[in-house]
């Protein structure tokens, strides 16, 4: 069977980081990928201002289709920045995903993430291989979202077990 | 009793970029990927100098009372995070290694002393050895023995 590769060329991507030189290094990744359009912005208000922009001009085709934003940053953070996409009433935005760059990998940092609705988790240092297996991961196995009074996000039950608890869960 | 809505994927990323069963990202692309990220390679390590040159300026006026101690030392620890972050990435870990040891030093520093000052002296030398003399992989002998001599900097001189 002769695999077909995938074509990026339709992707926009928004690039996320205080760091020039890992705002450029990301960018070289996604477009040595074939990422079509890649955006970068120095912080987490300069990715929303960068969204509102796009959203302003009222072209949906425009719209990003995934982030790579870094941690901690000044003039707002990555976990910031993810708490204002997950509660975006626009569902181009809110189901965006978000995957959070970080040198801090520790489990305690991992769960705050998760908690705040991240889809991916990529330590750095980034490599064009760990890079591939986030977006093959949100490309091929992209996650429910749940949707409850104290949190909206991508499931955060990866693994298939059996829960004993009372089941609240509805499918839409 | 709460309602717990759950949303099934869109699929949305799968249909713009190859809804076949079976497509993947193609094995050249990556290789090609790498190839030109390995080619920036040295303005990583021009950048990983002028940060250290910096770094090493910046504690000298800590030193000498010409800038604030706490400022100074978030500096650091900032840069250090910044540059173990990416030194992995261009085959570089043992700058990893004695940049995290910088950051896990100096982040819950508040003051700076004379031996403090000479500890992080020490990690910005082995920094620079490694960019200087490119050390590539773990550094083998050389590295364990880098890693080792401020492990016991930090154990004797870290608590004063």
């Amino acid at each position: 069977m002769s695999t077909q590769s995938y074509d990026l060329s339709d992707i926009s991507a928004l690039v996320v980081d205080d760091s020039p030189f890992m705002r450029e290094l990301i960018s070289s990744m996604l477009n040595n990928l074939g990422v079509g359009r890649v955006s970068e912005a120095a912080s987490g208000q300069d990715a929303i201002d960068s969204i509102n922009k796009v959203l302003s001009e009222g072209r949906s085709n425009r719209h990003y289709d995934v982030v790579f934003s870094d941690w901690l940053m000044e003039r707002m953070d990555g976990l910031q920045f993810l708490r204002w996409v997950r509660s975006h009433p626009n569902p181009d935005i809110k189901f965006m995903p978000f995957i959070m760059v970080s040198a801090y990998s520790t489990l305690d940092w991992v769960i705050m993430a998760r908690d705040a609705g991240v889809s991916e988790f990529l330590t750095k240092p980034v490599s064009v291989k760990s890079m591939v297996m986030r977006l093959t991961s949100i490309i091929e196995h992209p996650r429910s979202f749940i949707n409850s009074k104290v949190y909206f996000g991508p499931d955060r039950r990866r693994k298939v077990s059996e829960f004993k608890g009372e089941d609240r869960r509805r499918q839409k | 009793m709460d309602d717990v809505e759950v949303i099934k994927p869109s699929f949305k990323l799968k249909r713009k970029v190859g809804p076949a069963a079976g497509t993947t990202f193609n094995a050249k692309v990556i290789e090609k990927a790498e190839k030109s990220i390995a080619s920036m390679s040295g303005d990583y390590l021009k950048k990983v100098s002028i940060d250290i040159s910096g770094l090493r300026s910046l504690t000298e006026q800590a030193q000498g009372g010409k800038q604030d101690c706490r400022s100074v030392l978030e500096k650091i620890a900032n840069q250090a995070r910044e540059i173990k972050g990416q030194g992995g990435t261009f085959g570089f870990p043992l700058l990893t290694r004695i940049s995290d040891s910088l950051y896990q030093f100096t982040n819950p520093m508040t003051t700076l002393n004379q031996k403090r000052a000479t500890v992080i002296s020490a990690h910005l030398d082995a920094m620079l050895l490694v960019v200087s003399q490119q050390i590539k992989g773990d550094g083998g002998v050389l590295g364990q023995e880098l890693c080792k001599s401020l492990d016991t900097a930090i154990e004797k001189f870290g608590g004063e």
